[in-house]
């Protein structure tokens, strides 16, 4: 499946969050926030979420600087 | 008899200049609609969607005016009137001392299109008499009105807005890379209380970012070097320095004095869930910011009406994930920009304008120039402002972000 992660165009294996986040070789998920089309996704939510074709995902960590 | 003479051409002169202005606002009473003050007392005490408009100057309306009443002196009327009400159908009946001002007023607003202007008649001297209700402005100093004069012409802003400013009071957790900026801008503005938590000293490393400090204050602690600076910006202002680490034990003694907003421009995880997690509990609005290297992240929490910082980060993340500015460095001008952000936020919250970053989390790139927003909702499942969450108390911060401080 095809979704933009990013702003990069990517080519994923599987309908889900977690299938993404394997895809992209991220297995700390702590600290991390993703969001579909513009919407974040609670992290409680991740398992039952589904992609879908074209979606853009923004993936963004929590920084603690001040 | 040449002094008699005098006199009688000077009384003939004035005879003319007082016929000629009476007649003039007698031609303006024949143009425009006047009320009596019963008559305007009753359709707003019947809810009627009117605008009361003091047209008098100042210290007029300083000394009492009608309460619920918009102001705009005389002199300034055709050039504000559009900004304040731009619905040119809106009911407005202007009000002056006595009734004439605010008659030529009446016939300046029919020219500039009102369509529904009154001018009361017999103005405030006649609803003082008939025993309705005035009320007495607080006013700005001379001093203030100098100082914020900017913000006053500000329609969004004006009095109202500068006295919410002005009683505002605001925390500040960290007088770091955010916590400058958002100070001095604060201060600036005419915030009436700023609280400040940190319990470092200042370093000579800071000073790239952190504008409130100087290089003769280093070794001096932070909060001692920002209420210096803050009090040479703006002398009208109160500032609370609290020289300390916020932590589980002193939260709830620091946080419960009345802050209307606490702004999170802290330096590790540990104190941003323990932040989150107090203004959650006791329902006082976050504005957060966060930088690291180029980047920065900026909403606006406000508890149980949007997400908290638990419902976007359940869990801070590994150490190793998450250096610290010391760690990892940052662009000294990023925390500029997320602290003005997070200053700009603290404004419309307190004089309640605009829309806040609520629900909102705006990410800025400045490496691109580039800003993302992600829309956020509040996690019905989350721990700490879910449905079924309930606080028990404050839990070992450093622990549950496994580092020690």
């Amino acid at each position: 499946m095809k979704l933009t992660v990013n702003g990069e165009p990517r080519e994923i294996d599987g309908q889900t969050i977690p299938d993404l986040l394997v895809s992209l070789d991220i297995h700390e998920t702590r600290g991390v926030a993703l969001a579909v089309n513009g919407a974040v996704v609670p992290k409680s939510k991740w398992d039952e979420a589904e992609l879908a074709e074209g979606d853009e995902v923004e993936i963004i960590r929590a920084t603690q600087g001040g | 008899m040449s002094g008699c003479k005098t006199g009688n051409r000077r009384l003939s002169k004035k005879d003319d200049d007082v016929s000629s202005f009476s007649k003039l606002v007698e031609e303006v009473r024949q143009q425009i609609t006047e009320t009596e003050v019963d008559v305007v007392k009753a359709r707003i005490d019947a809810g009627e969607n009117l605008v009361l408009l003091d047209v008098r100057a100042r210290d007029e309306f300083v000394d009492g005016h009608i309460e619920g009443c918009e102001f705009i002196p005389r002199g300034f009327l055709e050039q504000r009137i559009e900004n304040q009400i731009s619905d040119k159908s809106t009911p407005i009946v202007l009000y002056c001392g006595g009734g004439t001002r605010s008659a030529l007023a009446a016939r300046s607003l029919q020219e500039l299109g009102y369509q529904n202007v009154e001018s009361l008649k017999g103005g405030f001297s006649a609803w003082k008499q008939a025993g309705y209700k005035i009320r007495v402005a607080r006013s700005l100093s001379q001093e203030q009105l100098s100082r914020y004069s900017r913000h006053l012409i500000i329609p969004e802003i004006g009095e109202t807005g500068q006295m919410a400013l002005l009683d505002s009071k605001v925390l500040l957790m960290g007088a770091g890379g955010l916590g400058s900026p958002v100070a001095l801008y604060l201060a600036a503005a005419g915030v009436g209380t700023i609280g400040i938590i940190d319990s470092d000293v200042v370093d000579r490393s800071n000073l790239q970012r952190q504008i409130l400090h100087t290089d003769d204050r280093v070794g001096v602690p932070k909060v001692e070097s920002a209420v210096a600076s803050l009090k040479a910006l703006n002398p009208d202002i109160q500032v609370r320095p609290f020289n300390t680490r916020l932590t589980s034990e002193n939260v709830l003694d620091i946080f419960e004095q009345g802050w209307d907003v606490v702004v999170d421009g802290g330096d590790n995880f540990p104190t941003r869930y323990l932040v989150n997690d107090a203004c959650v509990h006791l329902n006082i609005p976050v504005v957060h910011g966060s930088v690291f290297r180029f980047e920065g992240q900026v909403t606006t929490f406000i508890p149980h009406d949007g997400p908290c910082y638990r419902c976007l980060y359940p869990e801070p993340p590994p150490p190793e994930f998450a250096p610290s500015c010391q760690e990892a460095g940052v662009l000294g001008v990023l925390p500029g920009i997320i602290g003005l952000l997070q200053a700009i936020e603290v404004i419309k919250l307190v004089t309640d304008t605009g829309t806040p970053l609520n629900g909102r989390l705006l990410a800025f790139d400045g490496l691109q120039t580039k800003f993302r927003e992600l829309r956020m909702q509040r996690d019905p499942q989350c721990v700490c402002c879910g449905d079924d969450a309930e606080f028990t108390g404050f839990i070992d911060y450093e622990q549950f972000c496994n580092v020690s401080l």
